[in-house]
C-alpha cells in the first residue's frame, strides 16, 4: 500500500461508511468529543444547554395556531427574482486572463465615487443626455484609464492658468 | 393501569386471524428480470429544472470536467469593471456565478473520491467565484451610500434653472425639452414615464405630488406665455395639475376650464389626495381600451 493511500484513509466512500472511527479501548464504539485539542469552535445544534436554540436561519415563515396546525404567514417565505434574460445574456461568471485591468480615477471630488456632487452631475448627464451619458469615453484610446473629472475643476483651471502664464 | 391493559387486550383481539395464512406455490411463482438500479433507468423529463444544477443541461455527460477544461486562468470581475454594469446586468452576473458555484461544488464532492479528497483546485475557482460576488455586493453599496448622500442636497437650484430653460425654449427645441422633463421626473420624483408601469401602491407617494404640481406649473408656464390669460392662476391642488402630466397642455387647459365651469373642482385635503391619484390614474389607464372597443 501506497503512502499517499494510507493518508487519505478517511476520505474514502468506505471509510466514510465505517463512521464512527473512534473506539474505546474495550472496542465499544465512542461518540463523544475530544478533551484535547482545539476545542474553541463554534457550537452546534447538539450542544449547549436547554436555551440553545441555533436555528439554520431558515424559519419563521409560519405558526402554530390554537389548533394546532401550521399557518404560513406569506409574506415572509422566501422569494428568489430570477433576472430576465438569463439564459441568452452576453455574460460570462468569470473574467478571461488576458482582458486588460481598468483603472479608475476621481478628480475634483473629496470623497470620491460616492461624492454627493458626483450623484447630482450624474443625476443631470441623465436628464439632459439619456440613458447613455457616459458612453462618449473611449477606454481604449484612454490606456484603460477612466477618469471622473469633476467639470468645476475644468473651469477653475481654465481661471488660474492666465495667473501662471503672468509669473 | 386499567386502560393500559384493555388496550393490549384490544390489539391481541384485532390480531387475531379468522383465517390461517395461505400462500401460493412457490413453484408457480414468476419473477421478473431484475431492474439493475443505474440512472440510466430512471426517466427525467428534458426540461426538469434541475438540469440547471448540470453545466450541458440534460444532455450532460459526466459531472466532473478533467482538470485541463476548468478555467483555472480566469481572474474574478473588478470593481471598475462592475461599477459600469447596471443593475439588471448584475443580477446576471449575480445568478450566474451562484449557479458556477453549485456546479463547482457538485464537482468538488465527485473529485474527493477520485483526486484522492485532493479538491484545492476547484476551491481557487470557487473563491473566485466568491470574490466577484462579495464584489458585485460592495458596487452595491457603494451605489446606496452615493444615493443617501445626494439625498441631502436640495435640487431646487436645478429645477429653477430648468424651468426657465423650459418655458423660455422655441418651438423646434420643445419636444427635445419634454423628454428631458419626463426624464428629470423620473430621476428626481420617481415619476415612471409610461402610465401602464405605476405601481398605484408604491408608487403615489409624496415626492410623486411633490413632481405632480411642478411638471403642471412648467406645462401651464409654457402655455401661459403664449397665450396669456387663458386660464386664472393659481391652479386648484391636485385635481387640476393631475391634466397636465397626463395630456397635452392644450387638453389640459380645456379640462380645468370644464371642471371650474362645473363646479367639481377643489382643493383636497392631505387624506384624500393618494386616493385621488390612484382612482384618476387608474381611470385614465383604462381609456384607450375603452377608446378601441367604441372604434370596434
Amino acid at each position: 500500500m501506497k503512502a499517499s493511500q494510507v493518508a487519505s484513509f478517511q476520505l474514502t466512500m468506505t471509510a466514510a461508511l465505517r463512521r464512527p472511527w473512534s473506539m474505546n479501548k474495550d472496542g465499544a464504539i465512542w461518540y463523544g468529543q475530544y478533551k484535547t485539542g482545539s476545542k474553541r469552535h463554534p457550537l452546534t445544534t447538539k450542544q449547549g444547554n436547554k436555551n440553545f436554540y441555533k436555528g439554520t436561519g431558515s424559519a419563521g415563515y409560519g405558526k402554530i395556531n390554537s389548533a394546532g396546525h401550521f399557518v404560513i404567514d406569506w409574506k415572509k417565505v422566501r422569494t428568489y427574482v430570477v433576472p430576465a434574460e438569463l439564459t441568452t445574456t452576453n455574460l460570462k461568471s468569470l473574467v478571461l486572463p488576458n482582458t486588460p485591468r481598468i483603472r479608475q480615477i476621481t478628480r475634483g471630488y473629496d470623497e470620491g465615487l460616492v461624492d454627493p456632487e458626483l450623484t447630482w452631475n450624474n443625476i443631470k448627464s441623465f436628464i439632459e443626455h439619456g440613458v447613455n451619458y457616459s458612453d462618449d469615453f473611449d477606454l481604449e484610446k484612454n490606456n484603460y484609464l477612466h477618469e471622473i473629472v469633476n467639470p468645476k475643476l475644468d473651469q477653475i483651471e481654465a481661471e488660474e492658468s492666465p495667473i501662471i502664464k503672468r509669473d | 393501569m386499567i386502560s393500559a391493559r384493555r388496550a393490549i387486550l384490544v390489539s391481541a383481539r384485532t390480531l387475531q386471524r379468522t383465517k390461517p395464512l395461505r400462500f401460493a406455490d412457490p413453484k408457480k411463482i414468476r419473477l421478473r428480470e431484475p431492474i439493475v438500479p443505474t440512472h440510466k433507468n430512471f426517466d427525467v423529463s428534458p426540461d426538469h429544472p434541475l438540469w440547471a444544477f448540470f453545466r450541458d443541461g440534460n444532455k450532460t455527460e459526466t459531472v466532473l470536467r478533467s482538470k485541463d477544461d476548468l478555467s483555472t486562468d480566469s481572474r474574478p470581475w473588478d470593481m471598475p469593471e462592475l461599477r459600469l454594469k447596471s443593475f439588471d446586468d448584475l443580477h446576471r452576473l449575480w445568478y450566474l456565478n451562484a449557479l458556477e458555484r453549485n456546479r463547482i461544488s457538485t464537482e468538488a464532492e465527485v473529485a474527493k473520491e477520485i483526486y484522492n479528497g485532493d479538491v484545492s483546485l476547484f476551491t481557487k475557482l470557487d473563491d473566485n467565484h466568491l470574490m466577484t460576488q462579495k464584489r458585485i455586493k460592495q458596487t452595491l453599496l457603494e451605489r446606496q451610500v452615493a444615493y443617501e448622500r445626494a439625498q441631502l442636497s436640495s435640487p431646487e437650484e436645478y429645477l429653477q434653472l430648468f424651468e426657465d430653460k423650459y418655458i423660455n425654449a422655441d418651438e423646434s427645441a420643445i419636444a427635445e425639452y419634454n423628454e428631458k422633463l419626463v426624464r428629470l421626473q423620473y430621476a428626481i420624483f420617481g415619476i415612471e414615464p409610461d402610465l401602464s408601469e405605476y405601481n398605484l401602491e408604491e408608487d403615489i407617494n409624496v415626492k410623486f405630488v411633490e413632481g405632480l404640481s411642478y411638471v403642471a406649473k412648467l406645462k401651464l408656464g409654457r402655455y401661459l406665455a403664449s397665450n396669456p390669460g387663458a386660464l386664472e392662476l393659481p391652479l386648484n391642488g391636485v385635481m387640476e395639475e393631475l391634466p397636465f402630466l397626463v395630456r397635452d397642455p392644450e387638453v389640459a387647459v380645456e379640462e380645468v376650464r370644464a371642471m371650474r365651469e362645473e363646479g367639481v373642482s377643489r382643493k383636497l385635503d392631505n387624506i384624500e389626495v393618494f386616493a385621488f391619484l390612484r382612482n384618476a390614474i387608474e381611470a385614465v389607464r383604462s381609456e384607450p381600451e375603452e377608446l378601441a372597443e367604441e372604434e370596434n
